[in-house]
């Protein structure tokens, strides 16, 4: 299994596409930390929508769907698949979570680095929309003494955050399983996620549907610093549990399946 | 002396809804030997190797490999087994030797030397550095041989290696596969349209159609059964024919109109009677087999027409 990892990261050092997703995640985590800051001064004058495409939650969506796709996709369509069988399914299931949280972390990192950087230089920024807990982080700046109990809290919110992402995320491994395409992975996946929020949105103000939806990672909540380290880890754990769930399913489907 | 089967396939039937793939296949694959697998498109041919190399499983019927055939077993002996299925698993934006060090990476071998013996073997070492999506196709085989060999297999499956390629690519990928059966002792399984190529190539042949195996049958039964002889052309034909019947004590032979001579039953011996012909005084202007095309074998075995 460890030489399948150390194949994906080999990989992955050479893709274009991972470098490519992530200079375009850089570029508009920067752009967003500085239009929230240019909001807040009144130096920019536009409406938050108009800047929700480079949000987190809306640049995820589509980024990692379509690095999930090339990154397990791309071993059946270049036939590398053939080599990794003689280490057995399981392992390749395995590597290829392991591989997909890793890309999870990389592609996050921007954003996790322009909101605790943003947090730490105490400057004024806007919130912009309540549901990226980013701009939440660096709206709150001004609240927070920079001690280190708090930094401390901060590394633990955004690495909540990482692990939410993977969770929401985690749907797109036994889809890349199943279709092998990876146009495919990242269709279902964008389609997937943007249906499973207005779904969330709906069912958030029926009674009884909320703590269920609370149980999964499309929770609408956003993680804050208000929040306690043990809402954290539950954020985390119900996270985990999904992403594994997921990584089972993905086993089921490949388990007996052809490989062309 | 018992002898020694790297491979039984033992009544495998692979089913695919409505569609019989293989029925009932039965084979045995012996150490060292390169197996000729023929058989029409949708023969079965590619499901036997994806079954083999665990692509897929069978629905009926096991596998044996190296002794084991519980799956765990078998899972642990595929990694003595290289493969080229259809087209070789390149990057076209990684160097070959980027490449080579992808498949060993991913097949586990620490030995980094690997790389620049097996594309040194394979007459790529020159051409290491060069980006894949700038090699021919001749080249591309011999980079997906040269990668189906990381692992130093025991077995190496080949499917098409010579498909779409030129004469010369056609004959540098046959030399390449003989070297390889002689200089490591490996079995080679390899399917092929070409034919007349894998007369050249393979030592046994295995005639597959419909799902079903019709024949296996080795070289010089396959040559017995397509009537082959030695024909020897020379100037001095009496002396010959005296040589013959003095010094390898057959009469089993005929003396054409043309000049030629037709020896039957030396086929196997056949760098004896060169020796001996040689030895005696006499240069011949040829020395061949002929007979039958393994096409023209082939083809009422698996019920087809014979247009020659």
């Amino acid at each position: 299994m460890i030489n399948l990892l150390h194949a994906d990261l080999f990989r992955l050092k050479k893709s274009k596409a991972l470098k490519g997703c992530l200079l375009v995640v850089t570029i508009c985590a920067v752009l967003l930390a500085f239009v929230s800051h240019g909001v807040m001064e009144g130096e920019i004058d536009i409406a938050a929508n108009t800047v929700s495409g480079l949000s987190d939650i809306f640049l995820m969506s589509v980024i990692v769907p379509l690095m999930v796709g090339i990154l397990i996709c791309g071993d059946f369509e270049s036939k590398d698949i053939h080599d990794a069988i003689s280490c057995g399914r399981s392992a390749i299931v395995l590597s290829k979570t392991i591989s997909f949280l890793l890309v999870v972390c990389i592609l996050v990192l921007p954003y996790v680095l322009v909101a605790f950087i943003g947090f730490l230089s105490g400057g004024s920024f806007s919130e912009l929309f309540g549901f990226s807990s980013y701009t939440n982080l660096l709206a709150s700046t001004g609240n927070y003494q920079k001690d280190s109990a708090t930094i401390l809290k901060t590394i633990g919110l955004l690495f909540t955050t990482i692990i939410l992402y993977a969770g929401r995320l985690s749907i797109c491994i036994p889809v890349a399983f199943a279709v092998r395409k990876p146009v495919l992975v990242t269709a279902i996946g964008v389609v997937f996620g943007f249906v499973v929020d207005a779904a969330v949105a709906g069912m958030e103000k029926i009674d009884g549907l909320c703590d269920l939806i609370d149980m999964t990672p499309y929770t609408h909540q956003v993680i804050t610093l208000e929040q306690s380290g043990g809402e954290y880890i539950k954020t985390i754990f119900i996270s985990v549990v999904f992403i594994v769930i997921m990584s089972g399913i993905a086993y089921l489907l490949f388990r007996k399946s052809e490989v062309k | 002396m018992m002898e020694e089967y790297i491979l039984r396939i033992n009544d495998v039937t692979k089913q695919f809804k409505n569609f019989t793939a293989l029925n009932q296949v039965r084979i045995q694959l012996k150490q060292g030997k390169i197996y000729g697998l023929i058989g029409k498109n949708g023969a079965g041919k590619t499901t036997l190797m994806r079954l083999i190399t665990g692509l897929s499983y069978p629905t009926q019927g096991s596998i044996e490999l190296f002794g084991e055939n519980k799956e765990a077993g078998l899972r642990r002996e595929r990694k003595r087994v290289g493969s080229l299925i259809e087209y070789p698993a390149l990057d076209g934006n990684m160097t070959a030797k980027e490449n080579m060090k992808l498949h060993r990476i991913i097949r586990g071998i620490p030995n980094k030397t690997i790389e620049d013996e097996l594309l040194q073997m394979v007459g790529l070492g020159d051409t290491k550095n060069k980006k894949v999506k700038d090699f021919s196709l001749g080249m591309r085989q011999r980079l997906g041989i040269a990668i189906a060999m990381i692992g130093n297999p025991e077995l190496l499956i080949l499917d098409e290696p010579v498909n779409g390629l030129d004469p010369v690519g056609v004959v540098e990928i046959r030399n390449l596969i003989k070297r390889i059966c002689e200089e490591r002792n490996i079995t080679i399984l390899i399917s092929s349209h070409n034919l007349p190529e894998l007369y050249q190539t393979a030592t046994d042949y295995i005639i597959i159609d419909k799902g079903r195996v019709c024949q296996t049958l080795t070289l010089p039964e396959l040559e017995k059964k397509c009537s082959h002889h030695l024909v020897i052309e020379c100037d001095e034909v009496e002396k010959l024919v005296q040589v013959f019947e003095t010094k390898l004590q057959t009469t089993d032979y005929r003396v054409l109109q043309d000049g030629s001579v037709h020896l039957d039953g030396f086929l196997e011996d056949r760098k004896y009677v060169m020796k001996t012909i040689v030895d005696s005084g006499i240069i011949p202007t040829k020395f061949a087999v002929e007979g039958d095309t393994l096409e023209n074998y082939y083809l009422p075995v698996i019920g087809g027409k014979n247009n020659d």
